[in-house]
């Protein structure tokens, strides 16, 4: 058995198959309006069924097509389908192929007879593909987000108003590897989470594989979302301007002279610190927790203060891109984004106090975080069957956090600060080889190298060093993979990732499996199995200001585990022209998961040891997703379903297994979009189960030594209590125009129009005084809900010439 | 073949069991215990329920209450009132160094219980100072007169702790009829009557400054080392309400502490010149 394999395997690899009537045909895929290299297009031959993928340049390869009386046909999410006759007219060698945008096509106002998807699901296991160009037409927040629109797929929770990070599968966000361009990206947030920190006006194609995704990515335990900037337009200058409520955006593109290559500025930038809008102020009111109708549990002097928030934003991407003959493609990527925070405030207390007395407490409280990072790409066809593509890339996530009470009395004064700084370093090198050695096996080798810097300083009055970790850990991992049809109706992706991980002197491989079985034209089976590690984790440090002061560590296998997983993944799929429905059953099996707790002491007591905050624990997470997708008309859009069940085990912290804070029995969205003349319409609804959280049973009095009566709340068990139902309703339209040669477009939406009251968290305090008076009273313990965002409306205008 | 077969079977069979937790069923103790001396700090209440409408712990006075000690079960006795304290009024059950004593009671049904030992004293205990003095000042701004006390002193206060142990330290006034340090000028008359305490810590040394002592006379300085259940109470005091847990305990079906204390004394004095 095992000989006729191994001549079955020979015979394919070697190609011996071919006849004399078949060839070999080879070329770049481009966009028809901007010479753009179209990466990820799916190209078929019929009527023999031979197909192949466009690479990261847009070359592609099929081997063994009948060369006459054969047609090919490229379909690519948000082009116009191309179907081409083979009628020995055309270059096989360099069969280039121009695809028509659908964006382009709309101009005549009319919608297409092709596809209007904004996703679309891969053949791939857990695969999925997203056009930026038509997420305008989705209501928004603000701001067109890829992220954002990412939690509208099934398996992706779309209940995370706080986080642009995606929970993929019951994974958290630290666990997805973010790449733009190939350069690593730590922290996605924007504007506090509301929105990722990615312009969508920037980004050509995105790839999601929410699970069993293959040999040649790494590092990380859930997810990966791969996206590609924009290279620029090659034929003609080009702008693209967008402004709404929050802020505005310039794409600027234009063609190299002299050489064959093309030049890409995108910036963004909120005027949030100048214009406040309505837009922004309920956002910021709403992470600020300003708009919440707390109890008034505070002390204070009566004083007057003064606190004049100043927030802004930025991002900007730059790419140059130069075409070096018919093989080469050299490329030069710069994404740099940030956000600051600055909340000071003067509050005066001489008037309060009835004194003459210059008293007055100064605050500077001042929030930034943001992202660098640049990557050199050289890309090389060697020969129709052989590419290669090496990158060197540099990123950095570093976030900054300042607060000092400054009290002055008179000549006297006197003040207490804390800072705390994260800053993660990143330096990649990658090799990635494609061979398609037969009509039957694509290759894929590679070597990649990562080392990590992570520094996290956490200083209390300048001198007193709470924290100081200062780490560094590399990785090389090897992988190779074989993307394998013995038969037209059988496809397997077979790979192994070999990774060595030099701070815990470990090795580890990590096999990896998908299966494609195609029955027939409309139906397909597919599953999926693999093992996946990761050496970086990311701490979460709740404020009200989330996500700015997370820190990232690196794994040292003792106090924080490396992270391992398990993916097992069965579907079906059955597709027509008009219509997909998709399901996907998963099993993620978790362990060196870390939590961070403060249970076991205060994190700014100088002789707390570091360490002994961080649990380690397990993690199980099922579940399965539907997806019912309408792909064309006028009218499209999805219904998607997941039902799914984290939970986590964690000795330390309970005894029993608990379900993970993130997890979510049940989640429905609908999304639809409708096309009418020069109007999109379009709605969102999404339907979750409110996450669980710990209640609290009751209170208990302890005297603590120096004879201090110390409250105590008694909760049950960790996470078994659930909040309310998560839902809300978003609605968007926009309406295109043309003015001369420009391309216009103006659009509004609402986010949450019912003004659904959902619950952020529940926040409890005991109180023991009068709130007015500030008398001792008899304990209460007060419940307060702290809510997401209610109704926000939003508007925009886009200008493109 | 068979982690697919049952992962089909198990994404459909979400079972969500929801486990009760009887707030009226949970004793709270609130026990300690020092070396060489006797039992009498020893409190059982009830749990305040949430969403109740009691506010006030209701104490437990009829209660079964035992020390286990070297194998023989002393029991306690209501302290008298409605408190909720016990204590053991015989002289036969010592509290001694290293020695292990378990508290248990059966109430509500449950067998509740709980261990502790008591830590070795502090070793090599001294201060080098048995006084803090104040001067008066005057100073005469033309206009007013400003009249306060004033003190440069400290004590240092010292011991052995080469394993880092925690230690707890107290200062506190014993006088009969207390007499305010005058501080006069703009911070002076605060009603407070402090005891001044430090929070656990594991140095070797307590420095007790001038600033620390609102009360002239004689005060007594105690220094414990405090065991794990106590810490793990102290610094489980802080709940973080996003992400809520229970305070460690070493009750068990219950809730509170048990702990053990060693302690050494000395004496200061707080004078005016």
């Amino acid at each position: 058995m095992l000989r006729r394999l191994y001549l079955f395997t020979s015979l394919s690899i070697l190609g011996l198959g071919l006849s004399a009537q078949e060839v070999t045909i080879s070329g770049k895929i481009t966009d028809s309006e901007t010479s753009e290299s179209l990466p990820y297009v799916h190209v078929v031959a019929l009527p023999g069924m031979q197909s192949a993928t466009s690479n990261i340049e847009g070359y592609f390869t099929l081997l063994a097509v009948p060369k006459k009386g054969s047609r090919l046909i490229f379909n690519y999410l948000g082009y116009r389908r191309d179907t081409i006759w083979l009628d020995g007219s055309k270059n096989l060698k360099e069969f280039n192929v121009e695809l028509v945008n659908e964006a382009v096509e709309l101009d005549v106002f009319e919608y297409s007879e092709e596809s209007n998807q904004s996703i679309e699901s891969s053949e791939e296991i857990s695969k999925i593909s997203i056009n930026p160009a038509q997420l305008q037409n989705l209501p928004n927040l603000g701001e067109v987000d890829i992220f954002r629109s990412l939690q509208l797929l099934p398996g992706i929770s779309g209940a995370n108003e706080s986080s642009s990070g995606l929970y993929v599968r019951g994974g958290t966000p630290d666990q997805n590897l973010i790449l733009l361009d190939g350069m690593n990206i730590y922290h996605v947030d924007h504007f506090f989470g509301i929105f990722s920190a990615f312009n969508a006006n920037a980004i050509k194609d995105v790839q999601v594989y929410k699970g069993g995704f293959e040999a040649k990515y790494g590092g990380r335990v859930s997810s990966v979302v791969d996206m590609t900037a924009k290279s620029g337009n090659l034929k003609k200058p080009a702008i693209n301007v967008t402004a709404n409520m929050l802020s505005a955006n310039v794409v600027a593109e234009t063609p190299l002279p002299f050489v064959n290559g093309s030049f890409l500025l995108a910036a963004r930038r909120s005027y949030t610190d100048i214009l406040r809008s309505p837009t922004y102020q309920s956002i910021f009111n709403n992470v600020t927790e300003a708009d919440q109708e707390d109890e008034p549990l505070g002390f204070g002097i009566g004083g007057s203060g003064s606190v004049e928030p100043d927030f802004f934003f930025y991002d900007l991407n730059a790419k140059l891109n130069l075409n070096l003959g018919k093989k080469d493609v050299v490329s030069l990527n710069f994404f740099n984004s940030r956000d600051n925070l600055d909340n000071s405030s003067v509050q005066d207390f001489g008037a309060g106090l009835g004194l003459d007395t210059d008293s007055k407490l100064e605050t500077t409280d001042v929030t930034k975080w943001g992202n660098t990072g640049t990557s050199f790409k050289w890309s090389r066809q060697w020969s129709p069957k052989i590419f290669n593509r090496v990158l060197a890339s540099y990123s950095q996530y570093d976030s900054d956090y300042e607060l000092i009470d400054k009290f002055t009395f008179d000549t006297l004064s006197f003040q207490f600060s804390t800072q705390q700084r994260n800053k993660i370093q990143d330096i990649t090198l990658r090799d990635d080889l494609e061979w398609k050695l037969s009509e039957q096996h694509k290759l894929s080798l590679g070597l990649w190298f990562t080392r990590n810097e992570i520094d996290y300083l956490n200083f209390i009055d300048d001198s007193v060093e709470v924290q100081n970790q200062n780490e560094i850990g590399s990785y090389i991992s090897a992988y190779a993979q074989d993307e394998w049809s013995p038969t037209k109706w059988l496809k397997l992706n077979v790979g192994m990732r070999f990774t060595q991980y030099d701070v815990v002197k470990e090795n580890y491989f990590e096999p990896r499996l998908s299966v494609l079985v195609k029955p027939t034209k409309n139906f397909r089976l597919k599953a999926a199995w693999g093992r996946y590690n990761q050496f970086i984790n990311r701490i979460i440090l709740e404020n009200i200001f989330g996500g700015s002061r997370d820190f990232w560590l690196l794994a040292d296998g003792e106090s924080i585990p490396v992270q391992s997983s398990e993916h097992i993944i069965v579907g079906a799929a059955f597709e027509t022209k008009d219509f997909l429905i998709d399901v996907e059953a998963y099993q993620k099996t978790n362990t060196g998961l870390v939590e961070y707790s403060l249970r076991f002491g205060d994190p700014y007591d100088t002789t707390q040891n570091f360490n002994d905050l961080f649990f380690e624990g397990t993690g199980i997470v099922r579940g399965i997703e539907f997806l019912l997708q309408k792909k064309f008309g006028a009218l499209t859009g999805w219904l998607a379903y997941t039902l799914s069940k984290v939970e986590y085990t964690f000795p330390g912290l309970q005894e029993t297994p608990f379900p993970a804070l993130h997890d979510q029995r049940n989640e429905v969205k609908l999304i639809g979009m409708y096309k009418w003349k020069r109007f999109a319409f379009s709605g969102t609804y999404v339907y979750a189960t409110g996450k669980p959280y710990t209640a609290p049973v009751g209170i208990y009095e302890i005297t603590l030594l120096n004879g201090y009566q110390q409250k105590y709340i008694h909760v049950g068990d960790k996470n078994s209590s659930r909040l309310p139902a998560y839902h809300r309703l978003d609605i968007g339209a926009n309406y295109s125009f043309n003015i001369g040669k420009t391309e216009n477009k103006v659009g509004i939406s609402v986010f949450n129009v019912y003004n659904r009251k959902n619950i952020k968290y529940r926040r409890f305090q005991i109180q023991n005084f009068d709130p007015q008076t500030f008398l001792p009273t008899e304990s209460k313990l007060l419940q307060t809900d702290v809510n997401l965002l209610g109704i926000v409306p939003n508007f925009f205008i886009n200008i493109r010439f | 073949m068979r982690q697919l077969l049952s992962l089909f079977c198990l994404v459909v069979l979400f079972a969500s069991c929801e486990k009760s937790d009887d707030p009226a069923k949970k004793v709270v103790l609130d026990g300690y215990i020092y070396a060489g001396e006797p039992i009498d700090d020893i409190r059982l209440t009830k749990l305040i329920p949430f969403g109740g409408e009691d506010s006030t712990a209701e104490p437990i006075n009829d209660a079964l209450v035992f020390i286990d000690w070297r194998g023989t079960k002393y029991p306690l006795v209501p302290a008298g009132g409605d408190s909720g304290f016990y204590k053991y009024p015989g002289t036969d059950l010592q509290i001694l160094e290293g020695e292990s004593y378990r508290i248990e009671f059966d109430y509500f049904g449950r067998d509740t219980y709980a261990e502790t030992s008591i830590p070795p004293a502090p070793r090599n205990f001294s201060l080098d100072s048995d006084s803090i003095r104040f001067e008066a000042i005057e100073i005469d701004l033309g206009f007013f007169v400003f009249r306060d006390t004033l003190s440069l002193d400290n004590v240092n206060v010292r011991w052995d702790n080469p394993a880092q142990d925690y230690f707890y330290l107290t200062v506190e006034n014993i006088e009969s009829e207390k007499r305010r340090i005058s501080q006069g000028g703009l911070f002076g008359g605060g009603g407070f009557d402090f005891r001044v305490f430090s929070e656990p810590f594991q140095t070797d040394e307590y420095i007790i400054r001038s600033n620390d002592v609102t009360h002239y006379g004689k005060h007594i300085v105690n220094l414990y080392r405090i065991n794990q259940e106590y810490l793990d109470l102290y610094e489980t005091r802080v709940q973080d309400s996003r992400n809520l847990q229970e305070p460690l305990t070493n009750v068990v079906n219950g809730l509170g502490v048990f702990a053990g204390f060693n302690g050494q004394s000395d004496t200061i004095y707080v004078v005016l010149k």
